[in-house]
C-alpha cells in the first residue's frame, strides 16, 4: 500500500514537474540573492553560509510540501483513500517519503550553484554532508508532514503551514547548522555528534507521531 | 450486508445538526434520502464512510463498528460524493487502477467497466481534462469497479445527461439484483420515489 501512494505522487510529478522544478527555482533564487547581499565582505559569508543553507532547504521543504498536499485537496482527491480501508498512517509515511524525495531531488539541483554563487570551498567529507542533508531534511519533512496533515482541510493552508512549521522545525535547523558548520570547519564527528543525534531523534520520533495521530487529524 | 446507525449525533460549531438519529437498513435495502439543503444529506453520508467524524453514537456495518482507527469495516462500503474524489494529474484509466489498489482489488476489468460507462476513448486523458458528466461517469465506473455491498450515492445524477442517467439506472437495477444496500441522496423526489424502496426525509 505504502508503494501504491509513493508511486501516485511520483507519477503525478514526473507529468507535471511543478514541485521539483518550483523548489528548485525558489532555491536558486534565494542563493542569488544571498550571493549578491554577501558581495561586499566574502568572508562573512563562510561563517553563515551553513546557516543560510538551511534556511533555503527550509524555505524551500515549505514550497514542496504545500504542493505536496495540494495534490489532495484538488477536487477532494484525499476522499477517495480517506473513506478506503487503509491505515491513514501508511499516508503519512508516504508523504515523508515523497517529500524527502522531492526536497532532496531540489537540493542536489541548487546546492552545486550555492557553493558556487557563494564561492565556498568543498573541502569535506560528502559522505557525511549527504548523511546531515538526509537526516536534516528528513526531520523537516516529518514535521512538515504532520502540520500539512493538520491543516490540510483549513482555509488559511498556505499561511498557516510555514507559520507552525518554521518554529516547530526551528530546533532541525539548528541541529543541522551546527552539524554542516562543524562539518565545513573539520571537525572531527565526535565533537558534533550530539547534534546529529538530535537531528535523527527528531526524524525517528516524529515519523512515528505523525504515523500514529495521522488517523485522526485528517477527518473532516 | 446490514447498516446499523445508532444515536449519531453531530454538531457543528455547537450547532446540532443530528441529535439520537438512528437508522437500520436490511442487506439489499435501497434508501432514498432528501431534504432541504443544509439538511445534513451529505454530513450523515460523510460520516457512514468515515470521511467526517461523530460526536457520538455508533455506526455498524455488518458486524463492525466504523472507528477511524479501523479500516477493515471500509471495505464493505464505498462513498461516490458529488466532489469529484479523484485526481485530476492522473489519467481515468490510473485513477481507477489506484483505487481497485486501496480496496485490495485487482484490476484486471477495469477496460471492460470503462467501455461499460462509454468512457474507453477517454482512459489515457488526465481527469482534470473530463467534464462535469465524464466525470460522474467515472466515479460510477469506480463503484462498479470496487463492487462493495454497500453504496453511499451523493447525488449521482448530477451532470450526467439522458444516456448517463440510464446507464446509471441500469446500474442501479443490476446492483439492486445482487442486493447491495444503497443509500441514495437526491433532490429529484419524483426519481427517488420510482428508483428506492422507502425514502427517508431530513428536515
Amino acid at each position: 500500500m505504502l508503494i501504491h501512494f509513493i508511486l501516485k505522487d511520483l507519477k503525478i510529478e514526473w507529468r507535471s514537474k511543478e514541485i521539483i522544478t518550483s523548489m528548485f527555482l525558489f532555491g536558486l533564487s534565494i542563493t542569488l540573492i544571498f550571493a549578491l547581499a554577501f558581495q561586499v565582505a566574502p568572508m562573512l559569508i563562510r561563517t553563515f553560509a551553513p546557516g543560510l543553507l538551511w534556511v533555503v532547504i527550509l524555505f524551500t521543504s515549505v514550497l514542496g510540501l504545500n504542493r505536496l498536499f495540494s495534490l489532495e485537496r484538488e477536487e477532494h482527491a484525499m476522499w477517495s483513500w480517506i473513506s478506503a480501508p487503509v491505515d491513514r498512517g501508511t499516508v503519512y509515511i508516504s508523504k515523508v517519503i515523497s517529500a524527502l524525495f522531492f526536497v532532496l531531488m531540489s537540493e542536489i539541483l541548487f546546492i552545486v550553484p550555492f557553493f558556487i554563487f557563494l564561492n565556498l570551498p568543498a573541502n569535506f567529507s560528502f559522505f557525511q554532508f549527504a548523511l546531515i542533508l538526509f537526516l536534516g531534511t528528513g526531520a523537516i519533512v516529518s514535521v512538515g508532514c504532520l502540520i500539512s496533515g493538520i491543516t490540510l482541510q483549513a482555509g488559511l493552508r498556505d499561511v498557516l503551514i510555514p507559520i507552525l512549521l518554521f518554529p516547530s522545525a526551528s530546533p532541525v535547523a539548528i541541529a543541522a547548522t551546527k552539524c554542516t558548520e562543524s562539518l565545513f570547519d573539520q571537525k572531527p564527528m565526535t565533537e558534533w555528534n550530539f547534534w546529529f543525534l538530535i537531528l535523527g531523534s527528531f526524524f525517528v520520533i516524529f515519523g512515528l507521531f505523525g504515523y500514529m495521530v495521522f488517523n485522526r487529524i485528517v477527518e473532516e | 450486508m446490514n447498516l446499523q446507525v445508532t444515536n449519531l449525533s453531530k454538531s457543528f460549531y455547537h450547532s446540532p445538526v443530528f441529535q439520537s438519529f438512528s437508522l437500520k437498513m436490511e442487506s439489499g435495502e435501497k434508501i432514498g434520502l432528501s431534504g432541504p439543503n443544509g439538511s445534513g444529506k451529505t454530513t450523515l453520508l460523510k460520516m457512514i464512510s468515515g470521511i467526517m467524524s461523530i460526536d457520538s453514537g455508533k455506526i455498524r456495518i455488518g458486524e463492525n463498528d466504523v472507528n477511524p482507527d479501523e479500516p477493515d469495516p471500509r471495505k464493505n462500503l464505498y462513498y461516490l460524493g458529488h466532489s469529484v474524489g479523484l485526481y485530476p494529474g492522473l489519467t481515468g484509466y490510473e485513477n481507477l487502477t489506484f483505487i481497485s489498489g486501496l480496496y485490495g482489488k485487482t484490476s484486471r476489468n477495469i477496460s471492460n467497466i470503462l467501455i461499460k460507462v462509454r468512457l474507453d476513448s477517454a482512459d489515457d486523458k488526465l481527469v482534470k481534462f473530463y467534464s462535469q458528466g465524464m466525470l460522474q461517469r467515472l466515479k460510477l465506473a469506480s463503484a462498479i469497479v470496487l463492487d462493495p455491498d454497500i453504496l453511499l450515492l451523493d447525488e449521482p445524477l448530477t451532470g450526467l445527461d439522458v444516456d448517463g442517467i440510464k446507464l446509471f439506472e441500469s446500474v442501479i437495477v443490476e446492483w439492486n439484483e445482487l442486493r447491495k444496500t444503497m443509500i441514495i441522496v437526491s433532490h429529484d423526489s419524483d426519481w427517488l420515489r420510482t428508483n428506492t424502496d422507502r425514502i427517508i426525509e431530513l428536515k
